[in-house]
């Protein structure tokens, strides 16, 4: 039993949630609290990921990423970066899939909130930072919750991106849902299950350990 | 001395309309917004505190513009130390009612803070969150927040409506302390008339988006017959009974007063003339008939 596949499923997926968390906060704060003529546009282009089929999405990123066109060519020549077929890309990839799972419940629960919060931290001088840390994100300790739990299961169930972008190389791109694939088509059902099952058993444990420990935290976005 | 020239359009309960007022708030004392619901007043105190911008006007504290369309620019809301007392308090659930007042402190304010929690009458409820709080609990912790802050603004949206008369009373006499001694700009927005007869220097009477009258307690709410010593001379427009509290509805100088009273409500009939006496202890009126 090749266990690596297993294990870098779980570190795109930790790595995917911490890097979103940093990057989402301030996205759902901006798209809550900003004022702008392009709100809808960026608000749709976040959810884009939930209604695109991942091969769309994955098809585009693999473009993106190629040597012959402007990202791609730009990270290669001035940044030395290749995220074609490389564990970096995988993260990109995920980041991007898994972007409305971190940004909708948090984006939601911040305009849920009273505009008194906000407004009475503004008012003794707070700059946006501490009212965001110190008022705004423990009074939806929730739903944050919810957007790590999401954004982290979200990502051990990934396929067709991460099979676009990163292929299927043993040790640095295979993830647990690669190779449960290659398995069945190679019909060693056992090894498939074994896969499966881990998956299986890992996102049930941590959902029922999220619901337990707060019944409100999960919400169907 | 804030002078504000504010005007917006408005889409309230009660439909679209406009908000036109020019207001003087002075220094030291307590300026008393005074008019029913949706005339506006709320998004007046908004507009002072920056957290509404008009549609056009100017706001002025002495020399500094706050706000002005025809100038640009202006102050930003962290920036005008304005303490502001929402309707709904505005407490953060997360934090203690001794963490939520010391939010707002200056370090070393330790010793503002625990008085304020001790004059609101809070000292054996400061590690209880507001989740835990009474109506009048949070509204007492939001004020003492406010006054910590050592505002050069205080705005107050309707304080006292979750008080009973004694510590309505305590709290009232606090922030009229507050401002005397600190020169504070204080605009109180209420309904009770008790409270603006008693703390409020100079009332702006609010109906529909204008300012309907304005002036001394005694401009604004005493006609030639009357005096504040006397009373108020009104006439008895309806009467109410509703939730055990007895209103009476009394016409006063063209003003519709709304008088929570104690009394039986059945000795007076619609168009007897009254006079409304205030109670300096209770912060309550006895209405006696002319």
């Amino acid at each position: 039993m090749d266990w690596s596949p297993v294990l870098i499923t779980f570190k795109l997926a930790l790595i995917t949630t911490l890097a979103l968390f940093v990057v989402g906060v301030p996205l759902a704060y901006w798209l809550s609290y900003g004022r702008f003529k392009m709100k809808p546009a960026v608000e749709a282009l976040v959810t884009m990921p939930l209604v695109l089929p991942p091969s769309v999405l994955g098809f585009y990123l693999l473009v993106a990423f190629g040597p012959k066109y402007f990202l791609g060519n730009f990270l290669n020549e001035y940044l030395n970066i290749n995220l074609l077929f490389t564990f970096e890309g995988l993260i990109v990839a995920s980041m991007i899939y898994s972007l409305p799972f971190m940004v909708q419940p948090i984006q939601s629960a911040l305009e849920n909130l009273p505009k008194s919060l906000k407004e009475s931290a503004t008012l003794f001088g707070k700059s946006n930072f501490t009212t965001l840390i110190k008022v705004l994100l423990p009074n939806i300790k929730a739903s944050v919750l919810t957007s790590l739990v999401l954004t982290f299961t979200h990502t051990v169930g990934e396929f067709g991106v991460v099979l676009m972008i990163g292929g299927s190389i043993p040790g640095e791109t295979k993830l647990a849902s690669i190779a449960i694939y290659e398995e069945v088509e190679a019909m060693n059902y056992g090894a498939a299950h074994t896969y499966s099952f881990i998956l299986f058993a890992i996102s049930f444990t941590i959902l029922l350990l999220v619901y337990s420990l707060n019944k409100k935290a999960i919400k169907v976005i | 001395m804030i002078k504000a020239s504010l005007h917006k359009e408005l889409n309230t309960a009660n439909g679209k309309g406009a908000l036109s007022v020019d207001l003087t708030l002075q220094k030291g004392t307590i300026t008393s917004l005074y008019g029913e619901s949706g005339v506006g007043k709320t998004m007046i105190l908004r507009m002072l505190a920056g957290l509404e911008v008009p549609d056009r006007g100017t706001v002025m504290f002495d020399e500094d513009v706050w706000f002005s369309n025809s100038r640009g620019g202006g102050l930003s809301v962290d920036k005008r130390r304005v303490g502001f007392v929402f309707q709904d308090y505005g407490l953060f659930p997360n934090m203690s009612i001794e963490e939520n007042v010391r939010f707002a402190a200056a370090k070393g304010d330790e010793s503002l803070i625990h008085y304020y929690i001790d004059a609101f009458g809070l000292t054996t409820l400061k590690d209880r969150k507001p989740g835990e709080l009474s109506g009048g609990q949070k509204q007492r912790t939001a004020i003492a927040r406010a006054l910590v802050y050592k505002p050069k603004v205080l705005l107050l949206d309707e304080p006292f409506t979750a008080q009973d008369k004694k510590r309505s009373d305590i709290v009232g006499r606090q922030i009229l302390k507050y401002t005397e001694e600190n020169d504070c700009v204080t605009v109180l927005v209420t309904h009770d008339i008790a409270a603006t007869l008693k703390l409020a220097t100079y009332i702006y009477s609010i109906i529909n988006g204008e300012v309907m009258s304005e002036g001394s307690v005694g401009d604004v709410f005493l006609n030639d017959t009357g005096s504040k010593r006397n009373g108020i001379h009104g006439v008895v427009a309806d009467k109410l009974n509703h939730d055990g509290r007895r209103v009476l509805l009394v016409l006063v100088n063209e003003q519709m007063l709304e008088i929570g009273v104690d009394q039986a409500i059945d000795l007076f009939e619609i168009g007897d003339e009254v006079y409304l006496k205030l109670d300096e202890n209770s912060s309550s009126f006895r209405v006696e008939k002319l």
